[in-house]
């Protein structure tokens, strides 16, 4: 990735990051049925993000990053869903790789950054089908992964192994001369994403680009020495994933957007504005994404300022954040079903927005996580008193 | 359409068509991606249902039908939707118009079944925009019309129009008819539901139907026919056809979960899993439910068709409740079972997708969805007069 030169993105405020989001959703709904036939982002859409600064803001300061307001980034996500759900979950998603990586031991980080910040790092965290091997100064790594989002436009990976350490969670880094990448996104929904399949073959992954994920802001705090930003003195599985459900929230009041705008104006019988049916579905629907959105961010919130304040996350906290990732995704699909189940056969046209984003917003909650039975099963489990697996 | 003449047909039984059509299931099945790529039913798959004889229960006997109940051609419609939900729609709307055009008169009829009862009728039954203007002897009629799955392999239309009556439909041959192909959609690709454009043709009187009144007494088709079918109202029996693919995309969406989780074992999405039990047990007990209302109200229809009993407003508000109360069912356990389906589920290879999918486009109908199609039920039960269609 070219380094972006231009001084304009030097120091945006969040106001102004904010607007150069939303100046940007016109442009990446003009794309996306382009964006669907590529099935990943295009070089165009990359070019954005990253001359808009809105990739800068993840990046560690001391690489180059903006230092912004918490949580920004959420609502970015947010924002560039309206125009284009795969274009936002693959800015999302690179964003939080981004900040994942000033976890890793300075070393790793000083060689993901030595061309400058504007480097996009896809991932694929759980451990796929791999083999892990220790070796002098590191481990020899051979394996295949799925739903690599963005992993196109990607520099470097950060894939999920076992078997190294105790046993816990880790993941390490590969450079992009490390892996290849297998074309198998044929899919319903998401389709820009590109969540293609990786595979390395044989690969030598150095001791310092591996990371003890359940260690990392938890007992490991490296990324909090090096940075001294709060977002590193968080547990990886406590932050990680909101990056999942802003592009969902997104979506929905995209499809609230797109619904609206289609029928104000209309009148008579059927499905006009007129229609008392119509009326209650959209009351219901706008709220659900409005309880979304307000739940989502009171919770980044908090967990800002707990971390500011050095404050430790229990196990109820934990999976209280897990079950509400869970929930918000689940009231937005709720919200997007609602309003596409009355939307008509008209809806139902390639070049409808409103079926892109009912095919996208399943595909989102497609994540296990992000299913109440299994995100939210935790929580039950921890408030009945009984240990979180 | 060439005329089918194995003569063997004509003795076949409910049984034995029935099991024709589940024979056809996996054939279907295999084809069902092809279908969707060319986003209209493959002439291989017309030929199976025209050489199979179950294009023939629709069709009026003394044409070459069969002489076994329409209700037949529901639980067929449901059991190829286990195979390709598009090819289903299809096969079920040729069936409903085959049956519908017995409402025609005698002339109109023998027009369609000239040439044997393999002929196919596709449809757009709103009135489009179109204007008709009164000539001797007829109408001349231009429009354009949106929806007619299955056009691409129709002899006939029938197309709805105004300016006649109330509700009319009219016929007009393939040589009367262009399609526009604009049906590239997120669900029910195969049916090929395409506009249809008329210019400026004649339309003898014989090929135009009042619909309103049809089947309410003795009307031509139970005269020409004598089947029960005949002497009920169009919008009672109407709309199941839809229906019951619905309720048959829902039953393979159970299938394929199942077919996908069993024998898988340990945490997470597997048969071990509490949360996978309750969501099969709840959307299967939705289709069942679904199913089961709908053979009563099939069943019911034609016992008050064959003792000539009138269908009350509250008898056509209830079957019209229920044609969306059903396919809102299906469309409930298809999403239950689609959202805890994973990630692979959505690949384009998979046919979960492809039902869900499927089913969102089935339940776009507006008669099919609970705040459109099941609202004038509510008012006649509250003693007021139906303000819409029942």
């Amino acid at each position: 990735m070219a380094s972006n030169t231009g001084s304009e993105v030097k120091s945006p405020t969040s106001d102004e990051l904010l607007q150069r989001a939303a100046d940007l959703v016109p442009t990446l709904r003009s794309r996306a049925a382009h964006t669907e036939e590529l099935r990943r982002i295009p070089e165009e859409t990359v070019k954005d993000f990253v001359a808009s600064g809105l990739n800068r803001i993840e990046v560690p300061n001391k690489f180059g990053g903006l230092d912004v307001a918490d949580g920004l980034v959420f609502q970015i996500g947010e924002e560039l869903a309206r125009g284009c759900a795969a274009s936002s979950w693959c800015y999302s998603v690179w964003s939080a790789n981004a900040y994942m990586v000033g976890f890793w031991p300075l070393q790793a980080q000083e060689e993901l950054y030595a061309d400058g910040p504007d480097v996009l790092f896809s991932s694929s965290l759980t451990p796929g089908v791999s083999t892990v091997e220790a070796v002098t100064g590191g481990y020899r790594l051979k394996g295949r992964w799925e739903f690599s989002s963005g992993c196109d436009s990607a520099s470097w990976l950060i894939l999920g192994v076992s078997g190294v350490g105790d046993g816990g969670r880790t993941w390490v880094l590969v450079p992009r001369q490390d892996f290849e990448i297998v074309d198998t996104w044929f899919v319903s929904g998401l389709r820009g994403t590109g969540s293609k399949d990786i595979v390395v073959e044989d690969a030598f992954i150095p001791g310092y680009r591996v990371l003890d994920v359940g260690k990392a802001g938890n007992g490991d705090f490296t990324g909090w020495k090096i940075h001294g930003q709060a977002c590193y003195r968080i547990p990886i599985p406590v932050l990680l994933g909101w990056d999942l459900v802003a592009p969902m929230v997104g979506i929905a009041q995209g499809m609230i957007d797109e619904f609206t705008s289609r029928l104000v104006g209309t009148s008579g019988p059927g499905k006009t504005a007129e229609s008392e049916v119509i009326q209650i579905r959209l009351a219901e629907a706008s709220a659900e994404v409005d309880a979304g959105r307000l739940m989502m961010h009171h919770d980044i919130r908090e967990t800002f300022e707990k971390a500011e304040a050095g404050e430790t996350f229990n196990a109820l906290e934990q999976a209280r954040y897990r079950r509400n990732r869970a929930f918000i995704t689940q009231l937005c699909l709720r919200s997007v079903n609602r309003l596409f189940d009355v939307s008509g056969g008209h809806a139902l046209f390639d070049t409808e927005a409103l079926q892109r984003f009912h095919r996208d917003a399943h595909a989102v909650a497609h994540r296990d996580s992000l299913i109440m039975e299994m995100g939210g099963q935790a929580y039950g489990k921890v408030a009945l008193g009984l240990e979180s697996e | 359409m060439a005329a089918n003449t194995d003569s063997k047909l004509n003795d076949l039984t409910s049984e034995e068509l029935l099991q024709r059509a589940s024979d056809l299931v996996p054939v279907l099945k295999s084809r069902a991606s092809h279908t969707e790529e060319i986003r209209r039913v493959p002439s291989e798959t017309v030929q199976d249902f025209l050489a199979s004889g179950i294009h023939r229960i629709g069709v009026p006997p003394r044409f070459g039908g069969l002489d076994v109940d329409y209700g037949l051609t529901l639980e067929i419609s449901a059991e190829l939707a286990r195979g390709c939900g598009a090819s289903s729609w299809c096969y079920a709307l040729w069936s409903a118009h085959s049956y519908l055009l017995g409402h025609w008169p005698l002339e109109a009829q023998e027009e369609v079944f000239g040439e044997g009862p393999d002929a196919l009728c596709s449809s757009s039954l709103n009135v489009g925009k179109s204007t008709t203007q009164q000539v001797s002897g007829g109408y001349r009629l231009n429009g354009q019309w949106e929806f007619s799955s299955g056009c691409d392999s129709a002899d006939w239309l029938m197309l709805g129009l105004h300016g006649i009556s109330e509700r009319a439909f009219v016929l007009v041959p393939r040589s009367d008819f262009e399609i526009i192909d604009n049906w590239f959609v997120s669900g029910l690709r195969g049916s090929g539901s395409k506009d249809v454009v008329v210019k400026d043709i004649f339309v003898p009187s014989h090929r135009v139907l009042d619909v309103e009144g049809v089947g309410d007494g003795s009307g031509t088709g139970w005269e020409l026919h004598g089947q029960d079918r005949y002497r009920m109202p169009i919008p009672v029996l109407m709309g199941w056809d839809l229906v019951a693919p619905a309720i048959g995309m829902a039953q393979s969406m159970i299938d394929e979960f199942t077919a996908q989780i069993i024998g898988t074992s340990g945490p997470g999405r597997t048969a071990d899993s509490p949360a996978i039990h309750l969501r099969l047990s709840e959307a299967s007990a939705e289709v069942d439910a679904g199913m089961a209302l709908m053979r009563s109200d099939i069943r019911e229809m034609f016992e008050k068709a064959h003792t000539g009993d009138q269908f009350t407003p509250l008898d056509r508000a209830r079957f019209r409740r229920d044609k969306a109360f059903v396919v809102q069912l299906g469309l409930r356990a298809v999403n239950r079972l689609f959202d805890l389906s994973g990630g692979h589920a959505l690949f384009d290879s998979v046919a979960i997708q492809r039902i869900h999918r499927d089913m969102q486009a089935a339940a776009h109908r507006d008669g099919l969805i609970m705040d459109l199609g099941g609202q004038q039920y509510g008012r006649v039960a509250l003693g007021l007069e139906a303000d819409g269609r029942i």
